[in-house]
């Protein structure tokens, strides 16, 4: 089979669905197929029904609906700032929500899962207001400018890297390790309501992202010339943000700073697909669910019983992987 | 009654505190090729960006046959207009194809026509041989041609475009990078469009090139207009060395070539 057919939507469900049976058997506890065919079917041992249902199931989804939410927004980016290199925190949004969340984390407030959805809507917050401020100082009477825009997410998440720095200062060890891990990136706290609230996400925002693939393709040829083809650019590019802003501020949010899946997954999409973006960006919402779940059964077995935090494992896949890239769009700069 | 197409009247442009554009007017009628000349900076890409509607005049106005310009809705405008600007930066793989694919976006899709515009585009272009290459592998005057193909592809109505009359076409520098043959190509059809009652505005250095295929020379300095006028009066050796600032001669080659404009440097 081709890589194009590898990459179609239905073999990359296929794909998706041997992921999660495999992330759902291995783990400290490896369970059999048939031994998972039996909790799935109501029929497994007690032990191993807990430890599926209620532990890995959730978690399980959470890296599927979570991966996919990245990606998408990556590949939403990068199409709006016209650049294959563009990461959806370039414009600030992963540190808004990394300072909401920890200032959430800080002052304590509520304890076990009332805590977790009060972070969850702090990062949530954080993410949507830096985006705001970003695009409120790039506007300007003739519209916006993508590379003031790229600057202002530059600064806003030095300056929101630095709070979460003095936060840090402020709070007790235990507080602390949750904020570190937190900003590493983590789905351990996955519950049936994180998904919930992940797959809700992941539902909005593929319904108003499709819709949006057009003018996308019109907006890689330039922002005016979008507007030539019959586009209101404007319009366009606030409901993009704002959509970029929702993505990764639930993603922040339910799993902490998760870096490169945004950038890798649009990128191996483009390689066999093309940047056209009514067949990028179903791809990309598949690929990256079975991506960040392959990363986090990684995250959970390389150094079994101990957990590698889940945003360590994709950058240090995606590092490479993105110097590699790199690397091609300068000579492609130099050349052309 | 006028029967132009665009009209811009005492229009004007200010960015801050500087004034790019003062006190433009003038009418683009149907069937007819205006050609802008002004050295660097004189405010050429300004005027057509009012032209086009990718911004609002500061003072004055733009209208498109009796509507404002800059009110009119922008799927409609596209469908009128169509703008091929002086740079186009495309980092992602597309193809040549589908680049030229983007430019029957205002179109409702009318089942086959997108494939025959597109076709007949990428055929009269001579662009077949490119149609599957990668557009960020292509050199400067491919890249030209391919976005002049794009920009047909959204002017033409459908495959014959035999009837552009009401269509606009605005053009900065389409042939800087391209070679002489495809210059020669660009004129043949540019005239062919203006025939079929396409009104054509037109920005190139190239005065020669510019005065070959424009009925009206438009000559803009510092931001405010010259002259406009026939292309035959407009090309005399005293305006052309007055917009340039720079002398500049004019030479009858015979009676059936155009006249040719070069360079006169002072005697030292």
């Amino acid at each position: 089979m081709s890589l194009k057919g590898l990459g179609a939507p239905p073999s990359l469900t296929l794909l998706l669905l041997l992921a999660i049976c495999t992330a759902l058997s291995l783990g400290a506890v490896s369970l059999t197929p048939s031994e998972l065919f039996a909790v799935l079917k109501g029929e497994g041992d007690a032990l191993h029904s807990t430890l599926l249902l209620q532990l890995r199931l959730p978690r399980v989804l959470q890296a599927a609906s979570i991966g996919a939410l990245l990606a998408l927004t990556g590949a939403l980016s990068q199409g709006m700032f016209r650049n294959p290199l563009a990461d959806p925190s370039l414009i600030g949004v992963t540190g808004g929500a990394s300072l909401g969340g920890a200032l959430v984390l800080t002052l304590g407030i509520g304890v076990g899962l009332s805590g977790d959805l009060y972070v969850s809507l702090g990062a949530f917050t954080g993410g949507l207001v830096a985006t705001w401020v970003v695009y409120r100082i790039a506007r300007t009477a003739e519209g916006t400018s993508v590379s003031t825009l790229l600057l202002a997410g530059v600064a806003i998440t030095a300056l929101a890297g630095a709070l979460v720095s003095v936060l840090e200062m402020t709070i007790d060890n235990s507080a602390l390790r949750r904020v570190a891990l937190w900003r590493l990136g983590s789905l351990a706290g996955a519950s049936y309501q994180t998904v919930t609230i992940a797959t809700a996400a992941l539902a909005l925002l593929v319904a108003l992202s499709l819709p949006l693939r057009d003018v996308l393709n019109a907006f890689l040829l330039g922002e005016a010339e979008a507007g030539h083809l019959g586009y209101r650019s404007g319009r366009s590019k606030a409901l993009l943000t704002t959509l970029i802003a929702a993505g990764m501020g639930v993603s922040v949010a339910l799993a902490g700073a998760i870096a490169f899946v945004g950038l890798v997954v649009p990128h191996m999409v483009r390689l066999y697909c093309g940047p056209e973006h009514r067949a990028l960006l179903p791809r990309c919402a598949l690929l990256g669910a079975l991506v960040l779940v392959l990363a986090d059964l990684l995250s959970r077995v390389l150094l079994a019983p101990s957990e590698i935090p889940l945003g360590i494992v994709t950058a240090l896949l995606g590092v490479p992987y993105f110097l590699v890239l790199l690397r091609r769009y300068q000579a492609r700069l130099v050349f052309s | 009654m006028s029967d132009a197409l665009l009209e811009m009247r005492s229009a004007g442009l200010r960015l801050g505190t500087s004034t790019l554009l003062s006190d433009i007017s003038f009418a683009l009628n149907p069937g007819e090729i205006i050609g802008i000349a002004g050295s660097n900076g004189a405010g050429k890409s300004s005027l057509l960006q009012l032209a086009c509607g990718e911004r609002a005049p500061s003072t004055g106005s733009i209208r498109f046959e009796s509507e404002d310009l800059t009110l009119m809705d922008p799927g409609d405008r596209a469908r009128r207009m169509a703008v091929l600007p002086q740079t186009m930066g495309l980092q992602f793989d597309f193809t040549v194809r589908q680049v030229i694919a983007l430019g029957r976006s205002p179109h409702p899709d009318m089942s086959g026509i997108d494939d025959k515009v597109i076709d007949h585009v990428i055929d009269s272009g001579e662009l077949t041989a490119l149609a599957h290459r990668s557009y960020p592998s292509l050199s400067g005057g491919e890249k030209q041609r391919t976005q002049l193909a794009r920009v047909l592809a959204q002017l033409l109505p459908d495959s014959t475009g035999v009837d552009l009359g009401g269509q606009v076409l605005i053009l900065d520098e389409p042939t800087s990078a391209m070679d002489v043959r495809h210059q020669e190509r660009f004129l043949q059809l540019v005239a062919k469009l203006r025939d079929r009652g396409c009104a054509v505005l037109l920005v190139l250095h190239d005065i020669n090139l510019l005065s070959r295929c424009a009925n009206r020379l438009l000559f803009l300095k510092h931001g405010r207009m010259l002259s406009l006028g026939p292309t035959a009066e407009q090309l005399n050796e005293k305006a052309l060395s007055e917009l340039f600032d720079y002398p500049l001669k004019i030479r009858a080659v015979d009676a059936h070539a155009p006249s040719f404009v070069y360079p006169a440097p002072p005697c030292a």
